[in-house]
């Protein structure tokens, strides 16, 4: 009977009080999806555990050179074959290497996303196909037949599910190769992909380090150990290797463990985007617990009279702690569903769009954003621990026998001190967090913004951009590779249609998958106490012809000739950035320089680097992501196709310059590509805009990200900031009449309140500002901040939340004087 | 008209107007107070006492009538004009006291002369410490209304009405918190403030309170009843 009555109030409270428990539910939802939003998308993407048996054991184990700071690496295959005989934290432990292939099938070519592996992968995984079989031992063996698997997807998309495609024999690179098996739906287990073809003892037991074989490697975790144990043990490993092997594991290359999410980001050095997401991710939790800490404590402090009253009345103390977790209950329940429902949809939405956009329909298989256990239980319960612990407040107040001074009329409208401190306290934090994560956000929207815009140095309009592929068993010798691109540009070019084609290891704005384009190079004559003190800068082979193509407008010097040749001296071309960087102050032109041996890459001889000499400085090419993480300001040095030594990769980027539309000019890449060889893949083809535009498009969106996190907390604040200062007005109302009485003019109550409700924010500010110039400085070190509008920022952003609390006190205050005084006099 | 008049109500009707009721407070007064008068307007409670105080300071507007302060319709002023007659001429002295629990006893009296512009503030600090004086409590200028019993703060509420040496005093039920030792201090207050040449109108239903005035206006349902000289006056 009593809970009856006791929820009967709570009603009757929560009704009268309607317009402060909507902004309650509204603050607390809001922020309560945004947190559960943004953790679960860590969670998700990054934490995630493998959705297989025992999915949680499975890990990757990666290689990275300097402690993670000169690049991250797969491993070394013959480091790797020794020390998974010595790990003891596993049960087992394989290798993959991850590729794209060209597979040939009814006379057409396209491009598989691969995975050569072991055999053990899929018992590892504990997965059977649906049909045909696995891998056996035996098909890793050098000579074995080529076989493959196929994913369930393909088969269903390109051989219409057709049950007699076991022993159907397709090209792939090349080569004769026969399916065995098709996986179940849903398996790409190492990441994304679509075919398994054996990875070769000849890869998986080379006799040497640095053969310049490298490898994934997976691993389960025994039952009884962590990842921690794992990685103690590799690095144990990589510190003997580096000890007893000093000629090819130097510059503190060490191998280490995670799980398959976290390696994905790890490898595409998003880490710092990672780590400012979290940052964010808990100041905006903390915000919205504080926004609903302090309009909670108003709701309380505004019932204290009601709570006195209460215990004059004789009311027991657990009544009223009954009615405050009762009515705390109802509204975080409320909020709870409707934060959760809203982080639903965010979440479906994204993971469409990340599906559809992003990853262009070739997400890691694992990717299922959906809400954590965690989100789901340790986000809504540490928000209404918060609120029960604030509500507790004023009941403990009434309890200690402090009603009668809450009793009498001449304190009503008045707050304790006590609790009047915590409020202050309490907007004083929000304002500060705003004022953090606000700033924090618009500096990495801006300076994304500023770096899209940024200029690539190249000609974009009219041009489609497309990668060719070559099969391996076709084309197996450097020389062989560049005669077909230079068929293939000669061809191209010789269409009605075609202006010109640009041939090239590495277009404008493509995003580095790993540091394997940057290298350190050093001048001639130049002593380098540490491997460190070379410059660094992005490497590009480039063929004859291609930097006219594309526009890229020389300084001084010349472009490539066809009497750059293998035999001829050995010619390169650097940008601007880069020339400064070596030779400050000088003319570049005529000096020599050389690639410099790089500690994942010790298998290069003096025969890989030879001397260059520099024929010519071009303007600036941004031949990286201008998002840049840590690799933003490094130059680029083109070296001639010809003259190519050390890359042997059988896939160049192509931009095609053309007239008219893009659609025939498509059609004449195809027809060229048929006409000299079927076999060779194009993909990816689309124009050089929409290229630039996809590559920044996960900054894009990380961008939009951060700035619908700093406008919800600009919004969560305001809301915050108005319902205090509003409330604490509305229980003044009695003092307005009274001012009101005593001959204050409009003017002069709108002006006190406004004074005394800013005074605070005005007050948070510079510690906002201060703690802003921090974190942003914290930021600085993992992500590319333009610093050109931070100033605009860092002023704009305090005046706005100004502002906002300027309007926050305004708004009711013009609604109080509205009363007549002799109204506002009767208010209690 | 009457030079001496400083109040003439003609034809006052409050009707307060909710959405299921309508209420007539005041039917129709007619009062003229002249400069100096103690006035005590008594009846029961709900009678229209105390909205007939809140028309003549104006707190509220009349539905109906006429209302002439010194002379000058007051009743359709701006709202900003007649704050600056409430500071200027009026002073108020509360029931509850509705000092401003958050500003010290001088604060409290300074608070309506600090909305005179052309007041500095050392003008100020005289005229609160004047007016303490004449409530016998300037040893407590320090004090919050908390750490003050109901006598003193009602006294510190005469204080910080007579501080701007207003023409008029309105008192609502001045008594009414008190114990009657505090009460007869506030009346006797009251007196002497009169006696001095203030024009006060106190509503009251306590007897103590009429004690002092010199005329006495009875209200019966929103109507004047009786418009008399006081004991008092009639005496004297």
């Amino acid at each position: 009977m009593n809970l009856a009555i006791d929820i009967k109030y709570v009603i009757q409270s929560i009704k009268k009080r309607i317009r402060l428990s909507l902004l309650i539910i509204f603050v607390m939802s809001i922020g309560l999806a945004l947190s559960i939003f943004t953790f679960s998308i860590l969670n998700s993407m990054v934490h995630a555990d493998l959705p297989l048996k025992n999915g949680e054991r499975i890990v990757a184990i990666n290689g990275a050179a300097n402690h993670g700071k000169a690049g991250l690496y797969s491993v070394d295959a013959r480091d790797f074959f020794e020390l998974r005989q010595e790990v003891q934290t596993v049960t087992d432990t394989g290798a993959y290497a991850l590729t794209e292939q060209n597979v040939t099938f009814r006379e057409a070519t396209q491009k598989y996303r691969a995975a050569f592996a072991e055999w053990n992968l899929f018992n590892l995984t504990a997965t059977q196909p649906v049909l045909g079989r696995l891998f056996v031992p035996e098909d890793n063996s050098d000579g074995a037949e080529r076989i493959m698997l196929l994913s369930y997807e393909v088969w269903q998309r390109d051989f219409d599910g057709d049950p007699s495609v076991l022993d159907t024999k397709l090209l792939v690179d090349g080569r004769q190769t026969r399916i065995v098996g098709v996986m179940p739906a849903g398996y790409a287990m190492p990441r994304d992909t679509q075919i398994w073809l054996p990875l070769r003892d000849a890869w998986l037991k080379p006799a040497q380090r640095r053969s310049g074989m490298q490898v994934g490697g997976y691993a389960m975790l025994k039952e009884n150990h962590s990842l921690e144990d794992l990685n103690k043990e590799l690095s144990l490993i990589s510190a003997r290797y580096r000890e007893m092997f000093p000629q090819t594991n130097t510059a503190g290359l060490y191998y280490y463990a995670t799980s398959f999410p976290n390696s994905l980001w790890v490898e595409t050095d998003k880490d710092g985007l990672l780590i400012s997401l979290k940052i964010i991710n808990v100041l905006i939790m903390a915000l919205c617990i504080i926004n609903v800490g302090n309009l909670v404590l108003t709701r309380m402090n505004e019932r204290t009279k009601e709570f006195s009253i209460r215990v004059a009345l004789g009311s027991p103390f657990y009544r009223l702690v009954i009615l405050v977790i009762l009515e705390c209950f109802i509204l975080c329940a409320i909020a709870c569903l409707i934060g959760i429902a809203l982080a639903i949809g965010a979440l479906e939405f994204t993971e469409q769009f990340l599906l559809n956009y992003m990853y262009n329909n070739a997400a890691p298989f694992w990717l299922d954003l959906r809400i954590s256990a965690e989100s789901y239980f340790y986000i809504p319960l540490s928000l209404t621990v918060t609120v029960l612990l604030i509500c507790v407040v004023p009941i403990i107040k009434a309890a200690k026998g402090n009603f009668i001074e809450d009793l009498k009329d001449g304190t009503r409208g008045a707050q304790g001190t006590k609790v009047a401190f915590i409020s202050t306290l309490l907007v004083c934090s929000q304002v500060i967090l705003s004022v953090l994560v606000l700033i924090s956000s618009l500096v990495m929207v801006s300076s994304n913004y500023i770096n899209s815009k940024v200029d690539y140095g190249v000609v974009t309009k009219n041009a489609l951009t497309a990668t060719i592929q070559l099969p391996r068993a076709k084309y197996q010798t450097l020389e062989e590779m560049s005669q077909y691109y230079g068929n293939f540009v000669r061809n191209l070019e010789a269409a009605a249609n075609i202006r010109s084609v640009a041939a090239v290891s590495r277009l404008p704005s493509d995003y580095p998958l790993d540091g394997s384009f940057v290298q350190p190079y050093e001048i001639e004559g130049a002593v380098y106490a540490n491997p460190e003190d070379r410059i660094q800068a992005v490497r590009v082979y480039a063929q004859t012809g291609s930097l006219e193509a594309m526009g890229v407008n020389l300084l001084e010097g010349r472009y490539f000739s066809q009497s750059d040749t293998p035999d001829s001296e050995r010619v390169v071309i650097i940008t601007k950035t880069l020339a400064d960087r070596l030779w400050p102050n000088q003319n570049s032109v005529g000096k020599r320089l050389r690639l410099g041996r790089w500690s994942a890459m010790n298998w290069m001889t003096e025969e890989h680097m030879p001397w260059m000499t520099v024929v010519a400085v071009t303007e600036d090419v941004y031949n990286n992501n201008p998002f840049g993480f840590k690799t933003q300001d490094r130059g680029s040095a083109y070296i001639p196709l010809s003259q190519r030594t050390i890359w042997s990769s059988h896939t160049m980027q192509i931009a095609v310059y053309y007239d008219g539309a893009i659609s025939p000019a498509m059609k004449v890449l195809d027809e060229v590509r048929k006409a000299l060889d079927p076999q060779v893949g194009i993909y990816d083809i689309q124009s050089f805009d929409d290229r630039i535009n996809k590559n920044g498009m996960m900054n894009d969106a990380v961008g939009k990200l951060f700035l619908a996190c700093g406008l919800l907390s600009l919004l969560l604040a305001s809301i915050s900031i108005y319902g205090v200062i509003s409330n604490v007005i509305q229980q003044k109302q009695h003092e307005i009449g009274v001012r009101r009485a005593l001959g204050a003019t409009d003017s002069n109550i709108i002006v006190f309140f406004v004074k005394t409700s800013t005074v605070n924010v005005l007050l948070s500010l510079p510690i906002g500002i201060l703690c802003s110039v921090y974190f942003n400085q914290l930021i600085a070190k993992h992500i590319s901040i333009t610093n050109a509008s931070n100033m605009l920022v860092f002023i704009t952003v305090p005046l706005v939340v100004l502002v906002i609390a300027v309007i926050a006190a305004l708004i009711p205050t013009r609604r109080a004087i509205e009363l007549s005084p002799s109204e506002a006099l009767r208010e209690n | 008209m009457n030079n001496t008049n400083v109040i003439t109500l003609s034809n006052i009707t409050k009707i307060y107007q909710t959405e299921e009721v309508e209420t007539l407070a005041l039917d129709n007064i007619n009062i003229k107070i002249d400069a100096g008068e103690y006035v005590s307007i008594v009846g029961l409670s709900g009678c229209g006492k105390s909205t007939l105080l809140s028309i003549l300071g104006l707190l509220d507007k009349p539905t109906d009538g006429q209302y002439l302060l010194n002379g000058r319709d007051v009743s359709d002023l701006s709202r900003n004009h007649q704050a600056n007659i409430r500071n200027e001429m009026i002073g108020f002295v509360f029931q509850s006291f509705n000092l401003i629990s958050d500003l010290t006893v001088e604060e409290n009296i300074e608070l309506p002369l600090t909305y005179r512009n052309h007041l500095t503030k050392s003008q100020r600090a005289d005229m609160v410490k004047s007016a303490l004086l004449k409530v016998n409590m300037e040893h407590r200028a320090k004090h919050l209304p908390s750490q003050l019993s109901g006598g003193q703060q009602q006294r510190i509420a005469i204080a910080r009405a007579i501080a701007g040496s207003p023409k008029i005093i309105l008192a609502d039920e001045p008594t009414g918190n008190l114990d009657s030792q505090n009460a007869l201090a506030i009346v006797e207050l009251l007196d002497k403030l009169n006696k001095q040449g203030t024009t006060i109108c106190v509503v009251t239903h306590d007897p103590r309170s009429v004690q002092g005035a010199t005329r006495q206006i009875r209200l019966h349902d929103g109507k004047v009843c009786e418009d008399v000289a006081s004991l008092k006056s009639a005496v004297a």
